[in-house]
């Protein structure tokens, strides 16, 4: 005889089993039931491809719930007392028995329990409750499963593996008398220097990509007649030429392959009595940004010797080629000037999109005289081999080397004299301590304060013996003698008489007097060092006529021809608003052909008011999907409409009198 | 009122100042003909700074490659686009024309490629009449490197009239060696002419 407790564990691992099946099944129907709603709804209204891919893991989420709520209403069969007591319920005739047995089972009595447990057949009260818990989910399986085969063809597919260009999946799309137009993919193929994945574009209005990008067109329909209705043409913005497309018919599916032009082209498809545009946008692929870093800035050069570090950095959208330093070799009088172009430090780059290049120029391998001129500048190129390549410069460096004859006119920065820079410190010390001695004046005994003041005084008299020390070297040369002043010395001169009243001040205590003093020697010291610099390249002599002496004594007379008024700059895109007011005109009485026209003036503001292209295409996208367009068209009126802006820069000249 | 006032164009690279005598030339033949309110003397501009708003014309030549920097070209453009006209002529007659091939790939960059100005434009009737288009000069040789002396003016024209000159002639030099009257007169005409058509129709398109 068994006793009560193995019978007990048996039923509860029948009722685990259960359990987890029952688990399986409902998380299996849930998945089913999620999957079933979004076939149907996509079916239905198409779905983006963004909320398709939400379907399976919301099945498997759905899943996940139903399992959690099955085994947490399960949860008790794991206790052998709730599954007595489970069976306690099912079985009236135990009167307590069960439990009481499990309860008891070391306790006298324990033979009489397991007597009366034993008169009952507990297999059979569990067989219902169970088959119950496992037919219905498996039952509402069955009924997912049958669901999902009568899905029509593809839907599934949309819903399971959602991708781009997967609308041509859509039954409605493949219907055998449906429009073939009316739901298209575009798959774009980047020309291959731009070395990037094609990628596919779900019923657009229009298709933004890269000039020279291979733009198939691919569409679903009746096979029979489809080579015969079906046609397309190709035309650019501006122009009224026409192309024929081929289009190219296997089994249900058609495509059309078009080039990205480089201006804005719209794609007319025809079937039957349908027709459909398509926007070509394309995208220039912009030259490289090349940034000469050194040299920073046009010099003069004493003597072409030395060298002459390069440093460029070079940026691309897509990818550059090469890039090299360019330099220009200018040599000659105004009668004759020959130029030679070399090249520097080319190199190669390999799709790199950013990149610092450096190299030198060593002038002393140049034979450069004076007056001759240097233009370097860095040129790189990127791998646009569709309509480029893209050509970058950077800022052109105007290197000089100086010509004694043109001394006046040529902008020199020589480097100041080390001595002439070391009493400019020398002074600007002497200024601050100075500021700092009168400013605590207060906290000093007088004593102290004259001393400190005296000792700036032979301070500052020492600077001004180097200063007069420098006038003496640029005045005097060795085994000459004098050999006159300077730029430099007359105005060294200035400043050692500055010093000279500062130094007076300072004996005697006078701080805040000697100060100005001391601030009018630095700024001669300055401007001694700036004399070196020969200004200036803008010092051409303007002669003046003497207009009244002249004024209409001339013996030839002029006949005027009359002229025509100038267009308003404003009539490009006023024009723009009033085919976009027509065209919304039409939209009321047949919407598709006024969202064909708004199309075809999208081609149009592509090239002569860009700005307006962004919600005049939401407002077609809209138009499309049968939402409201007034908010983006509002957009483009108001850009449209926009008033001229006069910028403040140009002179109120009224020279006419 | 403000008077007009020749403006030359001060650039970084090359010798911007190579025509000194052209703008007193240019102001004579306007104050010898015209009635327009005039500046005694011409004026030099930095590309690159905002006076350059302050004229309506502005000349430039020169010899040597020419390469505008980022704030000229900013500066320049703007220039152009807000109304104001620009007169480039080149100076260099040299073979090689390195002038012109630096200058019109500035230009070009700038304001897209530069197209031929028809011969019977109203620039050349804006004051006196050229019936057969712009001057010719003693100097122009070969600039553009094709070996022909050029009928035509080069531009940057917008519907039809003119924002920049592109000259080959060399009136740089041209202008600058104006004889004196005497000569003019026994050789019966002003070579500087052209110029005054040349700020009149600035002025007036």
């Amino acid at each position: 005889m068994t006793n009560a407790i193995t019978r007990v564990r048996r039923a509860r691992a029948a009722l685990l089993g259960t359990v987890v099946g029952a688990t399986l099944s409902w998380g299996a129907v849930a998945a089913t039931g999620v999957i079933v709603l979004f076939a149907l709804v996509d079916l239905a209204v198409p779905l983006p491809l963004g909320v398709r891919r939400l379907a399976v893991p919301a099945a498997a989420a759905g899943a996940m719930a139903a399992a959690l709520i099955v085994l947490w209403r399960g949860r008790h069969a794991r206790t052998l007392a709730r599954v007595a007591l489970y069976i306690e319920e099912r079985v009236p005739a135990l009167q307590f028995a069960l439990a009481t047995a499990l309860d008891a089972a070391t306790a006298p009595g324990a033979p009489a329990l397991e007597q009366a447990v034993s008169r009952v057949e507990l297999r059979g009260a569990l067989r219902a409750p169970v088959a119950r818990a496992l037919s219905l989910p498996a039952a509402a399986l069955a009924l997912g499963m049958i669901a999902l085969a009568l899905l029509p063809g593809g839907t599934l597919e949309r819903v399971l593996h959602p991708r781009p260009g997967d609308i041509l999946l859509r039954p409605a799309v493949r219907a055998p008398l449906g429009n073939r137009l009316a739901a298209v993919a575009v798959r774009v193929e980047p020309p291959g220097y731009a070395r990037r994945d094609a990628r596919i574009v779900d019923d657009p209005t229009s298709v933004a990509a890269l000039v020279g990008s291979r733009v198939i067109v691919r569409g679903r329909g009746a096979a029979a007649g489809a080579t015969d209705s079906l046609g397309a043409q190709f035309g650019e913005g501006g122009s009224s030429r026409r192309d024929t497309l081929p289009v190219a018919v296997a089994g249900d599916t058609w495509s059309v392959a078009v080039t990205m032009p480089k201006k804005p082209a719209v794609v007319r498809l025809v079937d039957r009595g349908y027709d459909r545009l398509l926007v070509l946008e394309p995208v220039i692929d912009e030259p490289p940004t090349v940034t000469l870093v050194s040299p920073a800035r046009d010099s003069v050069y004493p003597q072409g010797k030395g060298r002459i570090a390069l440093f460029a950095d070079v940026q691309d959208d897509i990818g550059l080629s090469r890039v090299e330093f360019e330099l220009l070799h200018t040599t000659g009088t105004e009668n004759h000037i020959e130029t030679k172009r070399t090249t520097l430090a080319r190199g190669g780059l390999d799709h790199a999109r950013t990149t610092t290049f450096r190299g030198a120029i060593l002038l002393d391998t140049m034979r450069l005289g004076p007056g001759d001129v240097l233009h370097v500048r860095a040129v790189a190129w990127d791998e646009n081999d569709v309509t480029g390549p893209g050509k970058g410069e950077s800022e052109t460096r105007t290197i000089r080397i100086f010509d004694p004859r043109k001394r006046d006119t040529v902008n020199v920065n020589p480097a100041a004299a080390a001595a002439l820079d070391t009493s400019i410190l020398s002074e600007r010390m002497l200024i601050m301590r100075a500021d700092t001695l009168l400013r605590n004046k207060r906290r000093l005994i007088d004593t102290t304060y004259t001393r400190r003041s005296m000792d700036l005084g032979m301070r500052q008299d020492a600077l001004r013996s180097r200063v007069l020390s420098i006038v003496y070297d640029l005045e005097y040369v060795q085994g000459v003698g004098f050999v006159g002043e300077t730029p430099s010395s007359k105005i060294l001169k200035k400043a050692a008489e500055a010093m000279l009243d500062a130094t007076t001040e300072l004996r005697i205590a006078q701080v805040d007097d000697a100060l100005p003093h001391m601030k009018r020697a630095l700024k001669f010291l300055m401007d001694a060092r700036n004399a070196k610099r020969y200004w200036l390249r803008g010092l051409l002599v303007t002669q003046p006529i003497e207009i009244d002496k002249v004024r209409l004594t001339g013996s030839d007379s002029a006949t005027v021809a009359p002229r025509d008024p100038r267009d308003r700059g404003e009539e490009v895109r006023r024009r723009l608003l009033q085919r976009i007011d027509r065209a919304l005109v039409v939209v009321d009485r047949s919407p598709a052909a006024g969202s064909d026209s708004l199309r075809m003036i999208l081609v149009d503001v592509l090239t002569e008011a860009r700005d307006v292209a962004d919600p005049l295409r939401r407002a077609i996208d809209a138009m499309r999907s049968g939402q409201r367009a007034t908010a983006p068209l509002i957009e483009v009126r108001r850009r449209l409409e926009r008033e001229t802006v006069t910028a403040p820069t140009l002179s109120d000249w009224q020279g006419v009198p | 009122m403000k008077p007009f006032t020749f403006a030359t164009g001060i650039y970084a690279s090359g010798d911007w100042e190579s025509a000194s005598l052209l703008p007193p030339n240019v102001i004579d033949v306007l104050a010898k003909y015209t009635s327009l309110a005039l500046s005694p003397s011409g004026i030099n501009v930095r590309l690159d700074s905002d006076d350059l708003f302050e004229y309506p014309f502005v000349f430039l030549t020169g010899h040597l490659p020419v390469f505008f920097t980022i704030a000229e070209r900013r500066n320049l453009k703007r220039y152009v686009e807000r109304g104001g006209f620009l007169f480039v002529d080149d100076h260099n007659h040299d073979i090689d024309g390195i002038f012109h091939h630096t200058m019109t790939a500035e230009l070009e960059k700038l304001f897209g490629k530069l197209v031929q100005i028809p011969n019977d434009h109203v620039l050349y009737r804006s004051f006196f009449t050229f019936e057969d288009g712009p001057p010719n000069t003693s100097h122009e040789l070969n600039g553009w490197g094709d070996n022909i002396v050029h009928a035509h003016l080069k531009g940057v024209m917008r519907d039809g009239r003119i924002d920049v000159i592109y000259s080959n002639k060399d009136y740089s030099s041209e202008w600058s060696m104006r004889p004196n009257t005497r000569e003019m007169e026994f050789r019966g005409r002003d070579p500087v002419k052209f110029g005054a058509n040349l700020v009149v129709y600035a002025l007036t398109r």
